[in-house]
């Protein structure tokens, strides 16, 4: 055989074949269904510890869509961070602080009012810029390991933002230490 | 019909096996757990029910089977149903990026109709779904091509693998905690609040460990960390990382330890305390998926210490080529593989028993003071070591450079960096000055440790 006659595939091209289009347009389905109905469920429930847990549907719903779109690091971030962090945080919470185990909230008129404004006013802001950013078919996306660059740019070109997040994220800790140590020395 | 299920991917039948395998082996790890304490405590164990015992798990399942699933009044149904199974399937997940067997590469004669246009799509459509194509070389008949392509030989091969695990076993506390508050009961809620707090303040130092041997290799996926293990050093010494990073091997076994709420890190279904902790009110199925949980989670741990410190499926023999030593063309081989990463896990596990039944329980405030004061400050160390030692010593290192894993010298050196401070910590130990007393004495009114007198009359 001659040296022409060899044809080389794409070495990081996996084919996209009919099934996998449909697995995954079904698995968009499913995490958006998940998402968006966990969110209202996080809305209409009124015991906060189920609200937590829907809560956390609606981010591994966030998650799993990230994992379609390729951005493998974003989903496991998003899970270790919102999910597995700050959510598990924000339950420790309130179990703790909750005089009853099955708290119930009930919101205040006026609170539902200026919740719903907010959520007016971002959705459109949201669904403007989408409408107006955004091109109808979307941009071909290349796979390829996004981690070093992602670290490269974080500690490179965005060094000082990141940074300065982490200072926030400081002063955050130690005013948290401050405090309840200030409530157990009043409480002595 | 046969064609197509010839070009199911390898990872289909990995996934069907594997989970088949360890929920299976779950039944015998508990069979095993009792013997292993049978024999630390010298008696027998379970053996009347087959021979040597063998059948018990079966009888066990049976048993929970059978058994009537009992829901106290006043528990928050939905969550109280869901949280065995939340527990359950986070554990299942995480298993998906285990890499069994490196990559394993065939060859197919594939012939295409004569009038097709595009004969790189015509070749794709023959071979399973997913695989790599490696090369493709025409045959002597016209539209015939031998193509070569491979699969990684594990169910999802993730470039973030590892990141991967840690975020969906950061999950696992839900089930834990979830359960606990809605079983309505005291103990329960004690044993969630309990794990909650265990499993967040012993993440810190898991994911640090994990990120040291990440700063080894320049990479979050757990195939390539295998692969770069699958050496050897001054010819005889496996490449593993339980030589290089000792002391990081020593925290990671710890914290799984805490990860799967075991012995002595149990404290969230501390028996004398809290009659069973978070799974206090659940019987039947349900009390079996929590058990479940417990074990499949330790095979998920185990699994993950091997990949990371006892080079995953490397064995002498099984090595494919110097410059991609997880290539394997043999199904046998990779099979083979898999047997001896699942044998390794096995010993791991048998190392987690060991440690339950030989070691008392930690009081609270210890084990919360082990994570904070102990763990977390050296693992960062550690990993501070490991990027500087790196940084200097590996452009030197020809192996490194080639994008092969760590050479002899750079892995002397790091052990080096792990001798020096673990020796380090040892001695600042004994300077620093003592952990506060947290656990106070209360004075209660009347008890003995309240001297003063009780107003009179009582």
């Amino acid at each position: 055989m001659e040296d022409d006659a060899m044809m080389i595939f794409p070495l990081a091209q996996t084919i996209a074949q009919p099934p996998d289009a449909a697995a995954s347009t079904g698995l968009f389905y499913l995490f958006a269904i998940l998402a968006g109905a966990s969110a209202l469920g996080v809305v209409l429930s009124r015991n906060i510890v189920r609200t937590a847990v829907f809560l956390l549907f609606t981010l591994a719903g966030v998650a799993g869509l990230y994992f379609l779109l390729d951005a493998e690091f974003l989903a496991a971030v998003q899970l270790v961070v919102y999910a597995g962090g700050t959510l598990v945080l924000i339950i420790f919470g309130v179990m703790l602080t909750s005089k009853s185990p099955g708290i119930r909230y009930e919101p205040k008129i006026v609170e539902v009012a200026v919740a719903i404004g907010v959520s007016v006013v971002v959705a459109a802001a949201l669904v403007m810029a989408i409408v107006r950013q955004f091109p109808a078919e979307p941009a071909s996306i290349e796979r390829h390991p996004t981690i070093a660059e992602l670290g490269q740019v974080l500690l490179g070109d965005y060094l000082i933002p990141f940074e300065l997040i982490s200072v926030l994220l400081l002063v955050v800790m130690i005013g948290a230490a401050y405090l309840a140590k200030a409530r157990r020395r009043g409480g002595k | 019909m046969l064609e197509w299920i010839q070009r199911l991917p390898v990872w289909f039948w990995i996934a069907l096996i594997v989970h088949g395998t360890v929920l299976g082996s779950v039944a015998y790890l508990i069979l095993l757990e009792r013997k292993v304490a049978s024999w630390v405590q010298d008696r027998l164990g379970p053996n009347r029910v087959g021979p040597g015992g063998l059948l018990q798990p079966l009888a066990d399942g049976l048993k929970f089977i059978f058994k009537e699933d009992y829901r106290p009044g006043g528990v928050d149904k939905v969550l109280f149903t869901l949280a065995p199974g939340l527990m359950i399937a986070v554990i299942i997940v995480s298993i998906a990026v285990i890499p069994w067997g490196g990559t394993w590469q065939r060859t197919w004669t594939v012939q295409t109709a004569a009038n097709v246009t595009d004969q790189n799509a015509a070749i794709a459509s023959q071979i399973p779904y997913d695989a790599q194509v490696v090369s493709v070389v025409p045959a002597q008949q016209a539209n015939t091509y031998a193509v070569t392509f491979a699969e990684p030989f594990q169910i999802a091969s993730l470039n973030i693998g590892v990141l991967f695990i840690l975020a969906i076993l950061s999950l696992a506390v839900y089930g834990v905690v979830i359960g606990g508050w809605a079983s309505n009961n005291k103990y329960s809620f004690l044993g969630g609040l309990r794990a909650t707090a265990n499993m967040i303040s012993y993440e810190i130092p898991l994911a640090l460990g994990v990120l040291t041997i990440v700063v080894m290799f320049g990479t979050l996926d757990l195939g390539v960390i295998v692969d770069k293990q699958a050496h050897y050093w001054a010819g005889y010494i496996p490449a593993w990382n339980v030589f290089t990073q000792p002391l990081t091997f020593l925290l990671f076994l710890v914290c799984i330890h805490a990860e799967a709420n075991r012995a002595p890190f149990d404290l969230a279904e501390a028996e004398q305390e809290l009659v069973g902790g978070y799974h206090t009110e659940y019987s039947s199925m349900r009390f079996a998926l929590f058990f479940l949980g417990e074990y499949a989670g330790m095979i998920t741990t185990s699994a993950l210490c091997v990949a990371l410190f006892f080079g995953g499926w490397h064995l002498p023999g099984l090595t494919g080529p110097a410059e991609n030593p997880g290539l394997s063309t043999s199904l046998w081989v990779c099979i083979l593989r898999a047997v001896v990463f699942f044998a390794k896990t096995i010993v791991i596990i048998f190392v987690f028993m060991w440690v339950r039944w030989s070691l008392p329980r930690f009081r609270f405030d210890q084990l919360m003071m082990l994570a904070w004061r102990g763990l977390i400050p050296v693992s960062l160390v550690l990993m501070l070591a490991t990027a500087i030692v790196m940084y200097f010593a590996a452009p030197l290192d020809a192996l490194f450079v080639a994008g092969q894993g760590i050479g002899g010298w750079l892995a002397f050196y790091l052990l080096i960096a792990n001798v020096v401070i673990t020796v380090g910590a040892m001695l600042i130990s004994t300077i620093l000055p003592p952990a506060p007393k947290t656990n106070r004495r209360i004075k209660v009114e009347g008890s003995r440790f309240d001297q003063t007198p009780l107003p009179a009359g009582t």
